[in-house]
């Protein structure tokens, strides 16, 4: 099953996928919705922002042990001048595995948009998996659209500075979790 | 009386010896400077203390406070007293200078309240005359070289240190700053404590002088004196030592 939902106006979205329930939003205007969301519940979900519409997409995925999350979303500007900015950071630890599909739809003779799609990975282990998939369905050059993937692991030298400073590792570790995971809500200010 | 002991310390870095036996002997209290040129294995000396992996100990010895220092994971090595400041500090988006070093200081002081912390935090941003609310700042990110150099003196200021490492902290600063964190370093000065300032420059020694200098060639102490080693250098540079 695929949710769908249309943008009308400017809507700021997050959607947390967190089986642990540790990601914590900071406190964020009124306007912005927040959606928890876990297995159980489809993943797929599907935006149409119609004309003049402004859709800035937040999605976090913290994932540990087992965790498999296949996750498909896909934006389609329906009408002109509409935006869309989806940025997605996953946290990916133990064997927890992700396959994430990205999907930006300009249909014909819809002018003057705008899409972003960014899709940064942290793995934590060797055995977590990501699968980062852009697509991009755009039949029409009167638009702006940009998309790239990255995978990390943990910095090293942030890791030597926090520990140097007494800090033990795994606390260290957590840090620079946090830092990469917090970093995405400055989407929504 | 001894506070750090390096014999005949051996290191590599990728294969090439960096260090080729270093000994070094620095009391409570001192304050010793190394110089030389760019290459020669200061940094590597600093980082190899603090821990850093991806330098290779070959052979040697280093005690700090009587302990073995080589023995302890790098977050015990700060526990017990050690600290580096970087001559380039890592940036980490999203955390303050203030949340960080909370959490570096309950390792020592576990219970330690986020209220009574920032008092402290507040009370060394003070003596430092640094801006009052620098310790708001995400660490070492979005702050200039000099900034960012401001940030490991206030990390040494709360960290407290017996031993504190300082790799290049004046390069990059202005006059003024300069003076700032010279008078820091001046001010965290005492009889228990000591500290190994690597630098290029004479000014800072000026201010914040040395008791022992130390000049590092080709990875090796090539000699050892007093403040006057400093004028020669600034006069004369390395060629004495690097034409041998
Ligand atoms: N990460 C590294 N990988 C490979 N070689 C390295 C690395 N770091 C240092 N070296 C080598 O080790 C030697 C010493 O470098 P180091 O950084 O200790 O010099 P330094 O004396 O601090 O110089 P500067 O005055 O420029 O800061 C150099 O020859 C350098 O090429
Ligand atoms: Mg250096």
């Amino acid at each position: 099953m695929v949710t769908k939902i249309e943008v009308d106006g400017t809507k700021k979205i997050a959607i947390i996928i967190d089986s642990s329930k540790s990601v914590v939003a900071p406190k964020l205007n009124n306007s912005v919705k927040i959606i928890n969301l876990d297995s159980e519940r489809s993943l797929d979900i599907s935006f149409d922002l119609i004309k003049n519409s402004e859709l800035t997409l937040v999605i976090i995925h913290n994932l540990k042990d087992l965790d498999i999350i296949k996750q498909k979303v896909k934006i389609t500007h329906i009408g002109g001048n509409s935006k869309s900015k989806v940025t997605v950071h996953s946290v990916l630890d133990n064997q927890s595995k992700l396959c994430f599909t990205g999907v930006i739809h300009n249909p014909k003779k819809i002018d003057n948009t705008v899409a972003e799609l960014i899709h940064k990975t942290l793995l934590l282990s060797d055995e977590a998996e990501v699968e980062s998939n852009p697509e991009l369905l755009i039949d029409n050059d009167q638009v702006k659209c940009a998309h790239g993937s990255t995978i990390s692991a943990l910095d090293k030298k942030e890791l030597f500075y926090l520990q140097s400073r007494g800090i033990n590792k795994k606390e260290a570790e957590q840090i620079l979790v946090n830092s990469f995971i917090n970093q995405i809500w400055q989407q929504l200010v | 009386m001894v506070m750090l002991s390096i014999k005949d310390l051996f290191v590599n870095i990728d294969n090439k010896q960096v260090l080729k036996g270093i000994n070094l002997e620095i009391k409570k209290g001192q304050v010793h400077a190394i110089m030389g040129p760019n290459g020669s294995g200061k940094s590597t000396l600093a980082n190899f203390l603090a821990g850093k992996s991806g330098i290779e100990y070959l052979s040697g010895g280093v005690k700090l406070d009587d302990s073995n220092l080589l023995e302890q994971p790098i977050e015990t090595r700060a526990k017990n007293g050690l600290f580096l400041s970087f001559q380039q500090p890592a940036e980490i988006v999203g955390i303050s200078f203030a949340n960080m070093l909370h959490t570096a200081y309950k390792t020592k002081d576990k219970d330690i309240s986020s209220v009574d912390f920032l008092k402290i935090i507040k009370e060394k941003v003070k003596i430092l005359e640094l801006p009052t609310n620098f310790y708001t700042k995400n660490v070492n990110s979005d702050l200039s070289g000099g900034q960012q150099k401001m940030g490991e003196l206030l990390q040494m200021a709360v960290l407290d240190p017996t031993l504190a490492i300082i790799d290049e902290i004046d390069s990059g600063l202005d006059i003024d700053s300069l003076k700032l964190v010279a008078n820091g370093l001046q001010k965290m000065k005492s009889k228990n404590k000591s500290s190994l300032i690597i630098t290029h420059r004479q000014k800072i020694l000026e201010y914040y002088k040395p008791d022992i200098v130390h000049i590092l060639i080709e990875g090796r102490i090539v000699e050892s004196g007093g403040a006057e080693l400093v004028d020669f250098v600034e006069k004369n540079g390395y060629k004495k030592w690097l034409q041998k």
